[in-house]
């Protein structure tokens, strides 16, 4: 009870550099906890992404071009696949759905996707989910100049039900390249916190026979979306061996999260380096409160004294300054908590802007009990110096007249 | 962290009792006796120098003594000794019944918080704590807080109104006087007084002694002042010249 008077006065009494050194803590805490946090969110999030689907057939191509561009909307087609193709996968007896999807237009940004309508009725994209779109809405009707909107795109875009538009050619925006064709917006899809909200769906037909598309790629499609059925466990490897073994036309990318996880584990270099340089930054912060107090102690030294010769014991001052330097790291860990805050909301909302893929800020992690205790421990440890300092002063020189 | 009461023994011996025939109340029992003590430092240049030697010292229960003594002639030193600030190298201290350099430094300070009461020259109030906080804080290590008491003793000394005053708010005459109600807090048996008035001007010095006088015997607490100024001196009927009780050249 004593001691907290006494590390309170303390802080108190030192609020400068109280402050500067909870402020460094703060920022080097918030940081370390924020690119944990966001590392593992993403790794999960972005490998949990599969759209309901187990596995993407396309060109002749690697496994992550096919998933980055037919899930994740991100990366350029690499190519079509005949009609023939189409027919075949979807008539697999392994399968339980196949979505052609076809690409190559957008409009202000956004990609504009053909496929059939059993999107609204046969997928689903998480577990228990399929698209919904919000009433009065309704879905896109096969071979018509119709579209339905992710909730991301249409709220960027300002679209609303009844809006028409003329969707650009090419994945990337450019105005000058503007088709002719005129799209109703029908509905708009109900968030679901996937690529698919920064998309623009239109029937397939209409990419493929968009003005200006040459005709004789008419009945092709960019990538097929395959859903396996359940009962048939080795249908994947199975299909795996046919496409990507046997034939050299086509790739089979399944499955679509390990795809992802093999991305991650390639990068994961890039994770421990920054984990490093942020396990660097809090000693350094860290290091700063001992700095502080240790700097402070000759004239901590009169009062240390002053304590002793009220009574107090050399174990009472000792922990006291051990305390108080802990008490900085906790003081910076609580603003810490601000700081990963405001990098994880910042960082999400990018990783939203860009990829659709929503991660959850709030969610719990243990390095948020790990971190502000190793923080605070490790501020704590390093107290001990200057706690050894305060142990050993003198009472009887520091009590000496000044004049 | 722990305050004890008044009431707890430092030592399993019994109190010296050095009356024992007499009715107490006509005799009184010294709240300190010192016997053979004897501190000496090593100098730079490697040789002792024996800077306390005094063969035999005591303050009854209750008195208020004054010790003339100039600076340099060992007295802070001396007064540290009483405190358990400062290990004697040989000797015996026996303060409120308890034999200090026995103890061990653990329980020379709790010692000191719950018997003792020190005034200082340059008062060694706490900065960062207000008037009430800094007798609280002494309060702390020894009897245990008490507000009442401790706004009691302020009023007592004349800052009921300065209460959450800092000490750099207060006149250097007010701050000595909280230092006094601070030395009173634990309701010591003995106040310890290290040239209380040397910083503070004749008009002040003169007040605060009266007031450390006055407020000492309503505490029941004996006072030991030790002082060069002739006119503090003055006022005490009991003054011991410092140059005649130690005598560090000679062998006690």
């Amino acid at each position: 009870m004593v001691v907290a008077t006494i590390v309170y006065k303390s802080l108190r009494q030192h609020l400068v550099s109280t402050l500067v050194s909870a402020f460094a803590i703060a920022l080097a805490g918030g940081l370390l906890m924020a690119v944990w946090v966001v590392k593992q969110e993403a790794n999960q999030t972005f490998t949990g992404v599969t759209g309901g689907f187990d596995a993407v057939l396309g060109a002749r191509s690697s496994k992550l071009q096919l998933v980055l561009n037919a899930i994740f909307h991100l990366e350029d087609s690499p190519g079509n696949i005949a009609a023939a193709d189409v027919d075949a996968i979807r008539n697999n007896p392994a399968v339980e759905v196949a979505l052609p999807i076809a690409v190559g237009d957008n409009y202000k940004g956004y990609r504009l996707v053909g496929t059939t309508p059993e999107l609204f009725t046969r997928i689903e994209f998480a577990p228990g989910s399929r698209y919904q779109v919000i009433a009065p809405g309704k879905p896109f009707a096969e071979g018509q100049h119709e579209a339905v909107v992710g909730s991301f795109a249409a709220a960027q875009l300002g679209l609303k039900i009844g809006d028409t538009f003329h969707p650009f050619h090419g994945l990337n925006y450019d105005e000058k390249q503007q088709h002719a064709d005129t799209y109703v917006v029908t509905g708009i899809f109900a968030p679901t916190n996937t690529p698919t909200d920064r998309v623009i769906w239109i029937p397939l037909s209409g990419i493929q026979q968009m003005s200006g598309h040459d005709a004789r790629f008419s009945t092709e499609a960019s990538a097929v979306l395959v859903k396996l059925k359940a009962e048939s466990p080795m249908s994947g490897f199975q299909l795996d061996q046919l496409y990507n073994k046997r034939g050299n036309r086509l790739t089979f990318a399944w499955p679509i999260g390990a795809i992802l996880a093999k991305l991650f584990d390639k990068i994961a270099w890039f994770d421990r380096i920054l984990a490093l340089i942020c396990y660097l930054v809090v000693v350094v912060a860290t290091a700063s409160i001992l700095a502080s107090i240790y700097n402070s102690m000759n004239e901590r030294r009169r009062e240390i004294a002053i304590l002793r010769a009220l009574g107090a014991q050399r174990s009472t001052v000792f922990s006291a300054i051990v305390l108080e330097s802990a008490a900085i790291g906790a003081l910076g860990m609580a603003i810490g908590f601000l700081v990963y805050a405001a990098i994880v909301v910042t960082a999400s909302s990018i990783i939203r802007v860009q990829t659709g893929v929503v991660i959850d800020p709030v969610k719990f992690n243990w390095v948020m009990v790990a971190a502000p205790a190793g923080i605070i421990g490790l501020a704590a440890l390093l107290g001990i110096f200057p706690a050894v300092k305060a142990y050993r002063t003198d009472v009887a020189s520091g009590l000496s007249p000044v004049s | 962290m722990n305050p004890l009461g008044r009431s707890v023994s430092f030592n399993t011996e019994p109190p010296l009792q050095p009356f024992l025939s007499t009715p107490p109340d006509t005799v009184k029992a010294n709240v300190l006796t010192i016997t053979g003590l004897r501190k000496s430092y090593l100098t730079p240049e490697g040789t002792t120098k024996t800077v306390v030697s005094i063969g035999s010292f005591a303050v009854p229960e209750g008195a208020q003594l004054a010790i003339k003594g100039e600076s340099g002639s060992g007295k802070t030193t001396f007064l540290n000794l009483i405190a358990g600030i400062v290990k004697p190298d040989s000797g015996s201290i026996v303060l409120n019944g308890a034999e200090l350099t026995t103890l061990s430094e653990s329980r020379r300070d709790r010692l000191r918080a719950t018997t003792l009461g020190c005034v200082y020259q340059s008062f060694n109030l706490l900065q960062g704590y207000t008037c009430l906080e800094n007798v609280l804080l002494a309060m702390s290590f020894g009897a245990g807080r008490d507000v009442a008491f401790a706004t009691r003793l302020l009023e007592r000394v004349g800052l009921a109104h300065r209460l959450s005053y800092y000490p750099k708010q207060l006149s250097i005459g007010q701050q000595q006087r909280v230092a006094v109600a601070r030395a009173l807090s634990n309701r010591p048996k003995l106040v310890l007084a290290d040239e209380p008035t040397g910083n503070l001007d004749s008009t002040n010095a003169a007040e605060t002694l009266s007031l450390l006088r006055q407020t000492c015997s309503e505490q029941g607490a004996a006072l030991l002042l030790v002082s060069h100024d002739r006119d503090i001196l003055a006022q005490f009927e009991n003054v011991t010249d410092f140059k005649e009780l130690n005598q560090p050249g000679v062998s006690s």
